[in-house]
């Protein structure tokens, strides 16, 4: 038995070993009758004895906890409020953290996640994300370091002749599945015998869709769909909880051997200039490094290239990347996570603030209750630990109560963002170790600093201490609230606002010519023949191409920020937008061109842009501005070309409708599959488009809003509970001075003038700071600048609203206040 | 920790341990008996208090240098023998050992001074 065991031995059995203390004792002094001096305090003697032990601080400690729980008891609404103020704070944090956690920092649940790395193309002039099918193909079957490969091709499929909306499919290698660890809910997933050519076309469906579209039904395994058009059987079901790799959101998954099957005339399998296609992954063998893995596959690009030519360039390198976890952190996901960390930690902030404020307060009021224990003989040091002890309770019921709210929270999100169901985050010990932390730190730095201060006898400090607690938390919740006005008002001004064409009267027709290897002879006939037909039908009102689709996430720009159209000359009619100088461009007219208005404006500032030239073409005419593509842009540079015959393919017809276009969808696209049988064009209805374009900045605004409104919640707690307590001891004073003949108001401005600095320096710090997020997030907010005055003035105003009315039952009792009961009352 | 004996029996401190430890060695004693045995040995000179030896009995057991046991003293009381455990034994020979230099040091110095 060692000595610690001992130790411990003797905490567990203390009473018994003190009880053979005081036995033993007792016949000492019976022995020691009156010989020599007398046995001295037997209680003293013992405990003297048992302080040997090694237990004395414990006993101190559990007196200070029970004190200190007494204490918080018999002040339940200081304990809740803090409490609360400590769960909101905290519990917000460690949701984000958790998220993030799960998101950037934990292995993706599939076997070996370490060895998962995605490969990219990478040459002097950039890098590229995927490779063309061929391309893959060799690596796949050269890539010597690599344990599997593995590649993914996105595609839209319809899933039902009648329905005119897309699925997101991806086309996938045969061993993506097995590889992944992936097991079927029900049914069996693909596998890479489904792979090979010749193999019957099968799917698999996501669990989500599973349900959503067929209602669960266990009968769809093993019936045939008709993916594009052609039938597709489906073999099983993926469950909700697979994860996949990180950009994975398809609700159906087929062979990637069987593009063609869903795409007819696809040339994806041999196309070596389709270098856009595929996204590859690889696994690295056990035991080899990234580095050796880069350094094994340099000569690929090069003996590919040799092979053929076209596939790769001799300059071409591959990059591999660690792909382990959900997101992977470059700069510009990681200036968005810090973003939204910095917004989150606002809120511990204000948390922090508001502690300050209830424990500075409290400890005011325990000030008589200080200065008798330290007049009866308590150090100041025993005042502190025991100061300490009791927020450390109180830290840890705040604690408690934050893993609360942090489970709801990450719940919330998870289910809010469409999170896998697989990646859902869950309490780990690194977060609760963030959270315990969290608490102690901000109980310490919160609570006992005021404190230290109370029981010091430099009562002077008080009110700056006070005055900077409100200021900063103040400008903390400001911040978070204009933040979120901002947003808010952005997506209004974006719905408001005139985008500058008619998308409310519009959809568009994507037939997806170039996956189904149609060439720009045949597509220039298909697009006629679509006009002619959707023409003939009642309520089109015109149509025409374009390579870049409205609320599309393709994108041709310039150094200048100028986006490029090609479009038919009906385009501007068909999108009613106004020709507003010069003339319209003849279909395939050489080196013509039509700029916006603000382009124009821009460019040839007081000038006559037409006759002038712009990037090798004469302009000839100036169109109204017209947000189509980068509809956050208020400057709206756009460039309008006349459409290139190469471009045909990779082109989507828009269309005008008389009426509500959802109502006319199905006519369209029933017109549009009968034209060619083997294509099944999707339709999409604009207004229908904007509104998911618009999903990640509601996303972000609810985000923003939510925690502007905790801010909110806590600042008028922590200002509302401080002008209470304040008032409440100068009501004496009050009421003499109302006695005295002081109008009510001279009353409220002493009371105003007291909290007022603080709040207004808190608001206009909070303003400026909000003006520099707003910069930074300027892509979000859709042309609303960061100063926007509405949004500024809004949240203030929201923020003084609340608050004064918070503030108004304590400010009335001071001024009705009865001088005569007052001075009884002592 | 008051381990120590009363400083005006002019008894270097710290030398408590060793004492109880060395009168344990011929024959468990129960505390009442220590101190007596110590009294009687030193012809009344070191006087041990009771306030010293209780703490001391008690970090004894802690390190495990005696045990504990109880019994019946010699009057009929119902009392706790201390008997010392080999760990014990070893602890008082390096003690001895220790205090026998630092005594002869002294020494030394008051001779040649």
């Amino acid at each position: 038995m060692g000595e610690l065991w001992r130790r411990f031995w003797y905490l567990l059995n203390r009473s018994r070993f003190e009880r053979e203390l005081r036995e033993e004792m007792a016949s000492h002094v019976a022995m020691k009758g009156d010989a020599g001096p007398r046995f001295g305090n037997t209680l003293r003697l013992r405990e003297e004895a048992a302080d040997v032990w090694g237990w004395a601080w414990l006993d101190k400690f559990t007196q200070d906890l029970r004190f200190g729980a007494r204490l918080l008891v018999r002040d339940p609404l200081f304990t809740l409020t803090a409490a609360l103020v400590l769960a909101l704070g905290l519990g917000i944090n460690l949701a984000a953290f958790e998220v993030l956690d799960t998101v950037a920092f934990r292995w993706l649940p599939i076997p070996a996640p370490e060895t998962l790395v995605k490969i990219e193309n990478a040459h002097p002039r950039g890098r590229s994300t995927s490779f063309s099918y061929p391309a893959f193909d060799y690596y796949r079957a050269n890539g010597s370091p690599f344990a599997a490969v593995f590649g993914l091709v996105y595609g839209e499929v319809t899933i039902d002749r009648d329905d005119e909306r897309h699925v997101d499919a991806e086309f996938v290698s045969g061993n993506y599945f097995v590889d992944l660890g992936a097991r079927p809910l029900a049914g069996r997933l693909l596998t890479p015998d489904d792979d090979r050519p010749g193999a019957s076309p099968v799917a698999v469906l996501s669990e989500r869709f599973w349900r959503s579209r067929f209602g669960g039904d266990p009968s769809v395994v093993g019936r045939s769909l008709a993916v594009n058009s052609r039938p597709v059987t489906v073999i099983g079901i993926v469950p909700g909880t697979f994860v996949g790799l990180h950009d994975d959101s398809a609700r159906l998954w087929m062979p990637v051997s069987q593009h063609p099957a869903a795409f007819p005339g696809s040339a994806l399998l041999e196309d070596a200039n389709d270098k856009g296609a595929v996204r590859v992954y690889a696994r690295l063998r056990t035991g080899t490094t990234i580095a050796q893995a880069e350094a094994a596959v340099a000569p690929l690009p090069r003996a590919l290239h040799a092979a053929r030519p076209e596939a790769a360039n001799d300059d071409e390198w591959l990059d591999l990347l660690p792909a382990g976890h959900y997101l992977a952190l470059d700069q510009a996901s990681a200036a968005g996570v810090a973003l939204v960390f910095a917004l989150v930690l606002l809120v511990l902030v204000t948390a922090c603030m508001n502690l300050g404020l209830l424990v500075l307060s409290r400890a005011l009021l325990r000030d008589r209750e200080f200065s008798i224990r330290l007049s009866v003989g308590a150090s100041r040091q025993r005042i502190l630990r025991q100061l300490l002890t009791e927020y450390l309770l109180l830290a840890a019921i705040g604690a408690a109560a934050a893993c609360l709210v942090a489970s709801l929270t990450t719940r919330i999100v998870a289910a809010v963002t469409e999170m896998p169901r697989g990646l859902v985050p869950h309490f780990s010990a690194r977060s609760a170790a963030a959270i315990v932390c969290l608490a102690l730190l901000s109980c310490v730095l919160f609570g006992v600093t005021p404190a230290i201060q109370a029981v010091g006898p430099a009562s002077a400090r008080r009110p700056r201490a006070r005055g900077i607690l409100i200021g900063v938390q103040v400008a903390a919740a400001s911040v978070l609230l204009i933040v979120s006005a901002l947003t808010v008002r952005g997506i209004t001004h974006v719905v408001r606002a005139p985008l500058g064409f008619e998308y409310r009267r519009m959809l568009t027709v994507d037939p997806n010519l170039a996956s189904h290897g149609v060439d720009s002879a045949r597509a220039d006939a298909y697009w006629r023949e679509l006009a002619a037909r959707l023409r003939a039908l009642p309520g089109v009102v015109d149509t025409a191409v374009t390579t870049l689709p409205p609320f599309g996430n393709r994108l041709s720009i310039n150094a200048e920020q100028t986006v490029f159209y090609g479009v038919t000359p009906s385009y501007f009619g068909a999108m009613g937008i106004p020709l507003q100088r010069g003339r319209l461009f003849a279909p395939h007219e050489p080196k013509v061109a039509i700029v916006s208005e603000s382009l124009a404006r821009r460019h040839w500032p007081g000038g006559d842009p037409l006759g002038q030239a712009y990037h090798d073409a004469t302009v000839v005419g100036v169109a109204g501005d017209a947000r189509s593509v980068r509809i956050g842009d208020a400057s709206a540079s756009e460039c309008y070309l006349p459409i290139a015959d190469d471009e045909l393919a990779q082109s989507v017809m828009v269309v005008r409708i008389a009426g509500d276009p959802a109502l006319a969808a199905r006519a369209v696209m029933r017109t549009a599959r009968d034209l060619d049988p083997r294509l099944s064009p999707a339709v999409v209805v604009l207004p229908d488009a904007l509104d998911r374009r618009l999903d990640s900045a509601r996303q972000f605004t609810a985000l923003a809003a939510v925690l502007g409104t905790c801010a909110l919640l806590l600042a008028v707690i922590g200002l509302a509970g401080m002008v209470a307590f304040t008032l409440s001891q100068r009501i004496r004073e009050f009421g003499i001075r109302l006695a005295l003949g002081a109008a009510p108001r001279h009353v409220a401005r002493a009371i105003a003038s007291q909290f007022m600095p603080p709040v207004v320096l808190g608001a206009s710090a909070g303003s400026v700071l909000a003006a520099g997020i707003g910069a930074i997030l300027s892509s979000e907010l859709f042309g609303i600048s960061g100063l926007d005055p509405i949004a500024h003035a809004g949240a203030l105003l929201l923020f003084a609203v609340v608050t004064g009315a918070a503030l108004i039952p304590s400010v009335r009792r001071a001024l009705r206040v009865d001088p005569a009961a007052t001075l009884r009352h002592e | 920790m008051p381990t120590s004996l009363m400083s005006e029996s002019g008894v270097p401190p710290g030398t408590l341990v060793m004492l109880v430890l060395r009168v344990l060695k011929a024959a468990p004693l129960h505390g009442y008996a220590i101190a007596q045995r110590i009294h009687l040995l030193t012809d009344n000179v070191l006087q041990v208090e009771e306030g010293s030896l209780y703490p001391a009995l008690q970090k004894i057991l802690l390190k495990g240098w005696a045990r504990a046991r109880w019994g019946t003293s010699e009057t009929n009381r119902r009392v706790r023998f201390y008997e010392l455990t080999p760990a014990g034994r070893a602890q008082l020979a390096s003690e001895m050992h220790d205090y026998e230099r630092v005594n002869a040091a002294i020494r030394a110095v008051l001779k040649s001074a």
